[in-house]
């Protein structure tokens, strides 16, 4: 994981994800408070070529941003 | 804030399952990038962030498409639960799987860009949040 603000104001706070571990969802908040707190105002999260990973630390990350409601819904077909 | 995971049933009743979170990154505009490699977890946070409204996803190539995964959950323990899944939908229930995500903004990565090591997706997304709505056009 990796973060850094971008941007001619160097206002948005980019975040880049490679994969879902463990540790993904509290380095995520933590880079969205460190972020936040150099002046960032707007966020990117960089999903590209990430291949997935642990669904937990994927709902806790979709839950940073989220204030409430659903992630997702595992369904069956008949 | 709570957020749930709801269990759709045979008869499609729903359960929410409440979950904890920070929601520390819940009142900036944000951008989700993506392209032929977001797979499986990173679909369901870009889809569920795409359905909410919450994200717009910026890619030159829509997601991979995989729906049927492998869940791996952290049980409390320390020990890991492995659940073949077999498909999901995010919270509009829309299937992720085979089709994967459309980006909202579809970017096109250029020979020059590429020759000059411009990262295309990215100054779009950049772009789209400086401008807003219009840079959509």
């Amino acid at each position: 994981m990796s973060y850094r603000l971008v941007g001619e104001e160097s206002n948005i706070g980019y975040i880049r994800l490679a994969r879902f571990s463990g540790e993904s969802s509290q380095e995520v908040a933590d880079a969205i408070n460190s972020l936040l707190a150099e002046g960032a105002e707007k966020l990117i999260l960089d999903l590209r070529n990430n291949g997935g990973g642990l669904l937990n630390a994927a709902v806790d990350v979709s839950d940073h941003f989220l204030s409430d409601g659903p992630i997702f819904v595992p369904g069956h077909k008949r | 804030m709570a957020r749930f995971l709801y269990q759709v049933t045979k008869d499609e009743g729903g359960k929410r399952v409440p979950g904890d979170g920070q929601n520390v990154g819940a009142r900036c505009a944000l951008v989700v990038l993506i392209n032929g490699g977001t797979a499986s977890a990173s679909e369901i946070v870009a889809g569920a962030l795409q359905d909410r409204g919450r994200a717009i996803l910026i890619g030159d190539h829509p997601s991979y498409g995989k729906g049927s995964v492998q869940l791996v959950y952290d049980l409390s323990d320390g020990s890991s639960l492995h659940i073949t899944s077999a498909r999901w939908f995010t919270p509009d229930r829309a299937q992720i799987d085979q089709q994967g995500l459309q980006p909202d903004i579809l970017v096109e990565i250029t020979q020059a860009g590429i020759e000059n090591g411009r990262d295309e997706v990215l100054n779009r997304a950049i772009e789209f949040l400086q401008v807003g709505e219009q840079a959509k056009q």
